[in-house]
């Protein structure tokens, strides 16, 4: 079985965990750890299956062929153009014509010789894939948001648990300094008791006219709907518009989900619960085949009185990016390139060792790679990408029935609502199951 | 008439006022949604709004589902209508929609579309329906009717579902075999246990089968049950649903059959799940039991061991963390390494530090002393820190760096200052990283008085890193222009460089000012940190002016290229800016060096002017090969990433190319020039 194999070359593996762990801090990998010329060899490295290669699989294939004890052995796309270019591109980088190229990430999956897999695929296909590789003893590093329904981040969480794997969600700005710092003054106590909570992500937009049509040649679309249902094609449904359709994704809401919100609830220490309530209106539009939210506005309560708003930026006064407010008013933002706080003194606040310190990551892809031998938890596990896309998941349902939601996070219930139950999870299309 | 006769007639009637509620002018949503166009969603946004107005109220829903089914049954109606009705069923169906939806089952087009809806209906006919619909179907239909039993757990599925485990079609069995998992009954996990072998899918359904029957407040499967299932006979994934079972339900015996099993077990995974489950326990006893066995086990489980205890922080784990240290085997020592920190007091400190000196586990015995807390941790890292051997000094210096506390950041001043070429060039380096703008002044000081370069040069580092992290460039600059006149040759030139980095007005006068010194050395160093190191164009004037006026020819030739590296560098200038920017460097030019600089900037500036002064060079004898390279390149249309830099066309283009025709004496570039000028 896969599971033992794979089990017993990453033993091997973890001979040279005690060399690479750690690096994060302090200078570099010792010479004499690697092979000749600082390179590992290959049989010590960890092998590695990208399963969906465009976009930001593409960018996450980058990030892999630029860690030395790391090898990409293998690329899988449903688009032949897709997988085409990104063989082609790790060919390159390790001057050979060893990678393998698959269709099917079940083939890719039933390798025996593939230690982990970078999972970018559209958020339709993220349960399933995730699912098999772990139950099949990969590790995983998967895009965020982890899942399409609040029932698939729950077994996704789950099979990555009872597997022991090692998951790191995209979630890179838990890897950034001020998303950490402004983490740490915030769970450290410097605004006092936080009291609210403010989220603003981007904006969506709906698409003019479309024409139906036979999908190109180089794209199988029906295994691209996979377990979603079945639409017709056109040319804004598939590569990065699958973003703003429901039945694929979950809007600019579901995609930065896993950024600003889960950055609030690295700052909460909510990392492993979520809502009480929620309530909150979005607007979606009733043209074109783009059919999420484009502005939407949503309030979660927590149990311990903190009141959570999650927004398109300038709605409802908040500004994009994660904003903690404290009882007296004090508040820590931070964005991407952006962190402010009031009083601006906190800006230079340190955080001592005898203070609740975060994990200071060397870097997002490395930090998977360090705990995929030392197998130790990383930065953004499945349970903690689970919790923070749940909270848009809740919005979503909430929005759309337009009622408050009671939801209990410790056994992931609503309270007196079978409608809104029944919207945790998505029946999936046949032949597919989690 | 009947009850559902006369039911219906009243659902239509509300049904009628809740759709015409929506708008005088609407039509009814329901009637659109039979011919549901997907680019015109008004009916689905129409009809969600319905949804949201009957709330939790069956009878209102019930309204809606009449009108839904309405939908399914319209024989003229298109699919896509269908699909999306069965999606708001899927949401507030009922018993009353289910025979709608069972005579789609089992046909190609509409078993998804139905299943989408019967799958999450709570009525019991709905289960019924999928059941019957089992026999009739096959395929892809077959596969997909099995799932959405398994995802509804249908109690009463179990034994129709048996007979599809043995398919001969392997996605079919595979379905039945996870469905099983799914449902999670005792008769399902004694179908799954006589697969034999147990495939990975019949694994995977075991183990969600024991997480469901242990789920409950009264779990279907007893400790009895649970014993003889762990059982070496059984296959991996029965003895670890079952372990994880002994431990959900409390029994007495986890910690013991967990310690066997993680010793004797051959499956790694089963065995770092055993260890992990061993020290689970909050009985003292059963603590005891595992720090008595820790020894005795594999690496692999001795590693699972320390991160569970040091997970939930059980300090008496203490001295088998201590142990871990010393251990044989690298993995292990890391995992006591990470774990120490988290279940030892201070006194694990020094072992700790002399780990960080040097070898294999160096890096993490740093990273995690870094992090660690605890009465005297941090005093004793700065008695290492001030004596001792070299090794662990910088060691201990480099961990106080990433605590950032008062007491670690004055500590580091004071080693930075001793003016130990062994050990200040790390303080220093050290506070670069951490130190905030309040410590300009000390580090300074430091800079000034260093008696050796390294150490000059590390502060200099920090000073500079402080300074830009501050966000006050001219506030920081300051500090250091007002140490400038006291500083040694050596200080001062120093000081230059650290301000020719940092930039700004403050430190541009004190340049202004050296350039007309008296005192040789500091104008040279002057020149030099201008040109080798000024990043805005604001230094311009001074380095075109020293370019001109230069004695030798080296006093000219160094600032002319720090001139045309900060016209290069500076893509916020606009076009025209720029190029008379480069046109002014290329007056005094004397070496063919600075005028393919000058060559480099002019092909990023895709203008008429600029092939013009291209053009212009075509004829000079130090660059023309790279004169007419840079016409055609700026004639040709190029790409970069995803965007198409259109090519300079025009008169001036023209003249430019028909010069490179005339002068050349290459042939590939005579060639290309001829087939862009005349296509």
């Amino acid at each position: 079985m896969s599971t033992r194999k794979s089990m017993n070359r990453r033993d091997f593996l973890k001979t040279s965990v005690a060399a690479s762990a750690g690096v994060s801090l302090f200078t570099i990998i010792p010479a004499s750890a690697m092979g000749r010329g600082g390179k590992i060899a290959p049989s010590n490295r960890i092998t590695l299956g990208c399963v969906g290669v465009g976009g930001q699989g593409n960018s996450n294939l980058d990030a892999f062929l630029n860690e030395q004890d790391c090898q990409v052995i293998a690329v899988c796309d449903v688009d032949k153009n897709h997988l085409r270019d990104t063989k082609g591109k790790v060919d390159r980088r390790y001057r050979n014509t060893d990678c393998s190229p698959y269709a099917d990430f079940r083939e890719l999956i039933a390798r025996k010789d593939i230690d982990a897999i970078s999972l970018c695929t559209p958020d339709h296909w993220h349960a399933v894939p995730a699912v098999l590789a772990a139950s099949s003893g990969k590790d995983i590093f998967g895009e965020k948001p982890i899942s399409h329904c609040l029932a698939e981040g729950r077994a996704m969480s789950d099979a990555v648990s009872k597997h022991s794997r090692i998951w790191q969600t995209g979630s890179w700005q838990r890897s950034v300094e001020n998303f950490r710092m402004g983490c740490e003054l915030v769970r450290n106590g410097r605004i006092g008791k936080i009291v609210k909570v403010e989220v603003g992500l981007p904006t969506g937009s709906p698409c003019g006219p479309v024409e139906f049509k036979d999908a190109p040649p180089e794209l199988d679309y029906n295994f691209w709907v996979g377990p979603s249902r079945m639409m017709p094609y056109c040319d804004m449904r598939t590569h990065w518009n699958w973003r703003w359709q429901l039945d694929f994704g979950g809007g600019q809401m579901m995609d930065w989900i896993g950024h600003h919100l889960d950055i609030a609830h690295w700052g909460m220490d909510t990392d492993n619960t979520g809502p009480i309530e929620i309530e909150g209106q979005g607007n979606y539009p009733d043209t074109g085949i783009w059919d999420a939210a484009t502005t939407y506005h949503f309030i979660c309560k927590y149990r311990n009185g903190v009141e959570l708003h999650v927004a398109n930026g300038g709605n409802a006064g908040i500004r994009g990016g994660t904003k903690w407010i404290g009882e007296n008013g004090n508040w820590v933002w931070v964005d991407r390139g952006g962190f402010d706080a009031n009083p601006k003194s906190l800006l230079a606040e340190k955080i001592g060792p005898d203070e609740h310190q975060l994990f200071r990551s060397p870097g997002h892809h490395r930090n998977f790679l360090d705990c995929v031998k030392s197998r130790q938890t990383t930065l953004a596990p499945a349970e903690t990408a689970h919790r923070s896309a749940s909270v848009g998941h809740l919005g979503q349902i909430a929005m759309q029935l337009g009622r408050k939601l009671h939801w209990n996070p410790d056994n992931e219930t609503f309270a007196g609502d079978p409608a809104a139950t029944r919207m945790l999870s998505t029946p999936m299309r046949s032949p597919w199951h989690v | 008439m009947n009850v559902y006769t006369r039911t219906s007639i009243a659902a239509g009637i509300i049904l009628a006022a809740m759709a015409s509620s929506l708008s005088a002018n609407a039509q009814d949503p329901f009637q659109s949604l039979k011919k549901y166009d997907p680019q015109d969603r008004k009916s689905l946004i129409a009809i969600r709004k319905m949804i949201q107005e009957a709330g939790l109220d069956r009878m209102k829903q019930a309204t809606l589902e009449s009108g839904l089914i309405a939908v399914l049954d319209d024989a003229n109606g298109n699919l896509a209508g269908k699909q999306e009705a069965a999606k708001f069923l899927w949401i507030i169906g009922s018993g009353k929609s289910v025979p709608a939806l069972s005579r789609m089952l089992g046909k190609p087009e509409t078993n998804d579309i139905a299943r989408y809806a019967l799958e999450h209906n709570p009525d019991p006919s709905a289960a019924s329906a999928l059941r019957s619909a089992l026999k009739a179907s096959s395929g892809t239909e077959l596969v997909g009717i099995v799932n959405s039993i398994g995802d509804r757990a249908d109690v009463g599925s179990v034994d129709s579902l048996k007979s599809y485990t043995g398919n001969s079609d392997s996605v079919v069995s595979d379905a039945a075999i996870t469905a099983l998992g799914k449902i999670g009954t005792p008769s399902a996990i004694k179908i799954l246990s006589n697969i034999k072998p147990p495939t990975l899918v019949t694994e995977n359904a075991i183990l969600r089968a024991f997480d469901k029957a242990t789920a409950t407040a009264t779990p279907a499967l007893s400790e009895k049950d649970f014993m003889m299932l762990v059982g070496p006979n059984n296959p991996y994934a029965i003895r670890a649903g079952a372990l994880a079972g002994l431990a959900s339900i409390k029994s007495p015996r986890t910690s013991s059959t967990a310690l066997n099993i993680a010793k004797t077990a051959s499956e790694p995974t089963l065995q770092r799940t055993a260890g992990r489950i061993a020290v689970s326990s909050a009985s003292p006893a059963d603590d005891q039991r595992a720090l008595a066995a820790w020894p005795s086990m594999p690496s692999s489980v001795q590693i699972a061991m320390l991160n569970a205890w040091a997970d939930k922080k059980d300090v008496s784990a203490a001295s088998v963390a201590m142990t871990a240290l010393k251990s044989d085997e690298a993995d292990v020592r890391v995992a006591g390494i990470r774990s120490s920190i988290k279940l030892c007091d201070a006194s694990v400190v020094p072992s700790l530090i002399d780990i960080a000196s040097g070898g294999d586990q160096a890096n993490v015995a740093r990273e995690n002393l870094a992090m660690m807390s605890g009465p005297k941790v941090e005093s004793m890292l700065i008695e290492s820190a001030m004596t001792g051997k070299r090794e662990s000094r910088n060691a201990a210096i480099n961990i106080l760096a990433n605590r950032t506390t008062q007491a670690s950041t004055n500590a580091l001043i004071t080693i930075g200052g001793s003016n130990d070429p062994a050990v200040s060039p790390t303080a220093l380096k050290a506070l670069g990283r951490t130190a905030g703008i309040d410590r300009e002044g000390k580090l300074v000081e430091i800079l000034t008085a260093a008696k050796d370069d390294g150490i000059r040069d590390s502060a200099q580092t920090a000073v500079v890193a402080i300074i830009q992290r501050s966000g006050d460039t001219n506030r920081g600059a300051d500090v250091l222009i007002s140490q400038f006149a006291k500083a040694n040759d050596a200080g001062k030139s120093s000081l230059l460089a650290a301000l020719a980095e940092l930039g700004g007005s403050h430190a541009l006068s004190l340049f202004s000012e050296s350039l007309v010194s008296g005192d040789s050395t500091v104008k040279s160093a002057a020149a030099s940190a201008l040109s080798d190191t000024w990043q805005d164009g604001s230094a311009l004037p001074l380095l075109l002016d020293l370019a001109k006026n230069g004695k030798s020819k080296a006093e000219r030739v160094q600032p002319l290229r720090g001139y045309f590296r900060i016209v290069g560098a500076e893509d916020r200038v606009g076009d025209d800016q720029r190029l008379t920017r480069v046109k002014n460097g290329l007056a005094i030019a004397e070496r063919p060096e600075e005028k393919n600089q000058a060559l480099s900037i002019l092909r990023r500036i895709r203008s008429s002017g600029s092939i013009a002064v291209a053009g212009s060079l075509v004829s000079d004898p130090d660059v023309e090969n790279e004169a007419a390279s840079a016409v055609l390149d700026l004639a040709t249309e190029r790409r970069r990433g995803n965007t198409t830099i259109p090519a300079v066309k025009g008169d001036a283009a023209n003249a430019a190319l028909d010069r490179v025709i005339r002068t050349t004496k290459d042939k590939a570039i005579k060639d290309k020039a001829e087939e862009i000028r005349h296509p």
